[in-house]
C-alpha cells in the first residue's frame, strides 16, 4: 500500500471513531455543565421576593376561588336588590366569611405543629408568614378591587356606603384573625366563632334601622380608621411574636 | 467547624432548664442522653436558635449564632421531637416547601428532593399525601427535610420515638451514614440508640451535663462493678432497698439479679462487664428521674 493510500485509510477510520468520542465528549461536558449549575444554585440563597412568588405555589388555590365566590354572591345580591338600602346593607355581612376563607391557609403551620422547623430554617416562621399575608393581600386586593369596579359601575351605591358596609367589616374580621392567631390557647375555631360573633355584631347593626340611623358619619370615620390602624398593628404583632412562642413554653425535655 | 457551648443557662419562671453547660463539639455523631425533664430539648432548641440563653453564648466557628442569624441557619438541620408536617401535602410537595423556606432555589431544591427521597427511600411514595404514612415513614420524611441544605449541624430530638425496633436500626443506619462530614446533635433517653453510632456522648441531668465522653471512656470511669447474683425470690425487695438493680431475671432457681456496687453484694456473687446501660443507671437511677416513680 502506498504511503498517502495508508494515510487516506488512517484518516476514515479515525472519522469513523470521531462519532463515538465527540458524543462521550459531550455527555461529559453536559454532565460537568449540570454540576457546576448546580452547585452555583446551591451555593447562592434564594432572594426575598423569589421565596415570596415561591409560596403562592404552597397555597392551596381553593381558598381563593371560595373567596371569588363569595364575592360573586355577594354581587349578585347586590345587583337584584339594587335600590333597597336596607338590604344592601344586609349583604354586607357576607364579608367576614371572605375573610374567614383565609383561616384555613393562615392556621396551617400552627395546625401541622411545624412552625419548629420552619423558626429554625433560613427565612424563618415570621417571613413565611409576612409571605402568606402579602400573598392574600396581594389576590384579595385583586379581588376586591374587581368588585368594587364592577359593583360600582352596576349598583346605585355611592363609595362611600361601599367603604362603610365593606372595609369595616373586613377589617375588623381581619383582626379578630390576625389577633387569635398570636394568641397561644387559640384555635382556629375560635377565631371563626369569634367572627361569626362579631358578623351576628355587624348584622344587628346594619339590619337595625333606629341604631345605623344613630351612627353619625364622624362614628363611621373613627371606626374605619380605627380599624385600619389595628389591623396594622395585628399584622405587626403577628410577626413580632411568630419566632417567640418557644421561650414561652414551661414545659421543657 | 466546630460548635461550641459557653455557660449556657436557660430559666423559665426561677426553675433552670438547662444550667452553666459548657461543651465543644466538632464532626461526628453526639448523643445527649438523658431522662425526660433533663433540658435536652431546651438545649437543642437554643442551639437552633428558637430560644435564646438566659446567659451564655453559643458560637459556630467563633462567632455568635445569634448574631450569625441567617447565616447560621444555612447550614443547621433540625427533625424536632413533634415533627409537624402538613397532611395534605405529598412527601414531594413537603420537601419542596421545606427547600423554599430553607432559601434553595428551585432547580437546586427539586435535584436535593430527588437525590433525598432516593436515600431514605420514599421515592416510591413521593406522590402519596403525608397523611396516609407511617411513624416510620414520617420520620425518614423528617430526616430528609432535615437534610435538604446538606447542613454542617444535624439537630435531631428524640429521633426514634415511637419507631418499631426494625425502623430504629434502619434509622441509626441513615444517620451513622449521614454523619460522615457533619456534625450530628441526637437527643434521646434509649441507650441503645447512640451506643453503637455516637463518637462521644453527654449524659444530661437536671440542666446540666454530667459526665461525656465516649462510650469506652463512660463505661471505663464508672465508679462502681457490676455484680450478676442469684437470690431466693423472698429477698429481692431487700437487694432492690440497698442496690441499684440494673435487670431483675426469674429464673427457676430464684431470682437473678444485676446489681451495680462497689464491693460484692452476695457471697456467690460474679462481676460482669460494664455497659452503657449500666452507666446510665448509675446516673439517672432506675426511676428515670420521675421523682415518684416506682418501676
Amino acid at each position: 500500500m502506498r504511503e498517502w493510500e495508508r494515510r487516506i485509510r488512517q484518516y476514515r477510520e479515525h472519522e469513523e471513531r470521531l462519532p463515538e468520542v465527540k458524543e462521550a465528549q459531550i455527555a461529559r461536558a453536559a454532565a460537568r455543565a449540570r454540576r457546576a449549575f448546580y452547585a452555583a444554585e446551591r451555593a447562592q440563597p434564594n432572594g426575598y421576593l423569589s421565596f415570596l412568588l415561591l409560596q403562592a405555589r404552597f397555597v392551596r388555590r381553593r381558598w381563593w376561588a371560595a373567596q371569588f365566590a363569595v364575592l360573586s354572591a355577594l354581587w349578585l345580591g347586590l345587583y337584584t336588590v339594587q335600590d333597597e338600602d336596607f338590604l344592601q346593607r344586609g349583604s354586607s355581612v357576607l364579608i367576614p366569611a371572605f375573610v374567614i376563607l383565609m383561616v384555613p391557609e393562615l392556621w396551617k403551620n400552627a395546625r401541622a405543629q411545624s412552625a419548629e422547623i420552619e423558626s429554625a430554617s433560613y427565612f424563618t416562621l415570621r417571613q413565611v408568614y409576612a409571605a402568606r399575608l402579602t400573598l392574600f393581600a396581594a389576590v384579595d386586593l385583586l379581588l376586591l378591587s374587581l368588585f368594587l369596579g364592577v359593583t360600582m359601575a352596576t349598583v346605585s351605591l355611592t363609595l362611600w356606603d361601599a367603604l362603610i358596609q365593606f372595609a369595616i367589616p373586613f377589617q375588623v374580621t381581619c383582626c379578630i384573625c390576625l389577633r387569635t392567631l398570636c394568641c397561644r390557647r387559640c384555635s382556629e375555631y375560635h377565631c371563626i366563632i369569634l367572627s361569626l360573633i362579631w358578623s351576628s355584631v355587624w348584622m344587628w347593626i346594619v339590619m337595625n334601622e333606629t341604631i345605623y340611623a344613630m351612627i353619625s358619619t364622624p362614628i363611621w370615620l373613627a371606626l374605619l380608621t380605627g380599624s385600619a390602624a389595628y389591623l396594622a398593628y395585628a399584622v405587626w404583632k403577628l410577626l413580632q411574636s411568630a419566632n417567640n412562642s418557644w421561650e414561652e413554653d414551661y414545659l421543657w425535655n | 467547624m466546630e460548635l461550641t457551648l459557653a455557660q449556657v443557662s436557660k430559666t423559665f419562671e426561677q426553675n433552670a432548664a438547662v444550667d452553666a453547660v459548657s461543651y465543644t463539639m466538632r464532626n461526628g455523631v453526639y448523643g445527649l442522653l438523658g431522662v425526660n425533664g433533663a433540658g435536652k430539648t431546651t438545649l437543642m432548641r437554643m442551639i437552633c436558635t428558637l430560644m435564646k440563653p438566659t446567659s451564655g453564648v453559643i458560637t459556630w466557628n467563633g462567632r455568635d449564632i445569634w448574631k450569625l442569624d441567617a447565616e447560621y441557619r444555612r447550614v443547621l438541620g433540625y427533625l424536632p421531637q413533634e415533627f409537624g408536617f402538613y397532611p395534605d401535602f405529598t412527601a414531594e410537595e413537603y420537601l419542596l416547601y421545606i427547600a423554599s423556606i430553607k432559601g434553595l432555589r428551585p432547580a437546586a431544591a427539586r435535584q436535593r428532593v430527588d437525590e433525598l427521597l432516593h436515600t431514605v427511600g420514599m421515592e416510591r411514595v413521593r406522590k402519596k399525601k403525608m397523611k396516609k404514612f407511617s411513624g416510620g415513614m414520617k420520620r425518614r420524611i423528617g430526616i430528609a427535610q432535615a437534610m435538604l441544605n446538606d447542613p454542617e449541624i444535624l439537630v435531631l430530638d428524640e429521633p426514634t420515638v415511637g419507631l418499631d425496633p426494625n425502623e430504629r436500626i434502619r434509622f441509626r443506619n441513615l444517620i451513622s451514614e449521614l454523619s460522615s462530614r457533619r456534625l450530628v446533635l441526637l437527643s434521646t433517653h434509649i441507650v441503645s440508640d447512640v451506643e453503637s453510632i455516637a463518637n462521644d456522648i453527654l449524659l444530661m441531668k437536671d440542666g446540666r451535663i454530667v459526665r461525656s465522653g465516649t462510650p469506652r471512656q463512660l463505661v471505663a470511669g464508672m465508679p462502681v462493678r457490676v455484680w450478676r447474683c442469684r437470690v431466693p425470690k423472698q429477698e429481692e425487695a431487700a437487694y432492690a432497698k440497698r442496690y441499684r438493680i440494673a435487670n431483675i431475671k426469674m429464673t427457676a432457681a430464684g431470682t437473678e439479679l444485676r446489681i451495680l456496687s462497689e464491693q460484692p453484694p452476695c457471697a456467690q456473687a460474679v462481676q460482669e462487664d460494664v455497659t452503657l446501660e449500666d452507666v446510665f443507671l448509675y446516673h439517672f437511677g432506675e426511676t428515670g428521674g420521675e421523682r415518684n416513680a416506682v418501676l
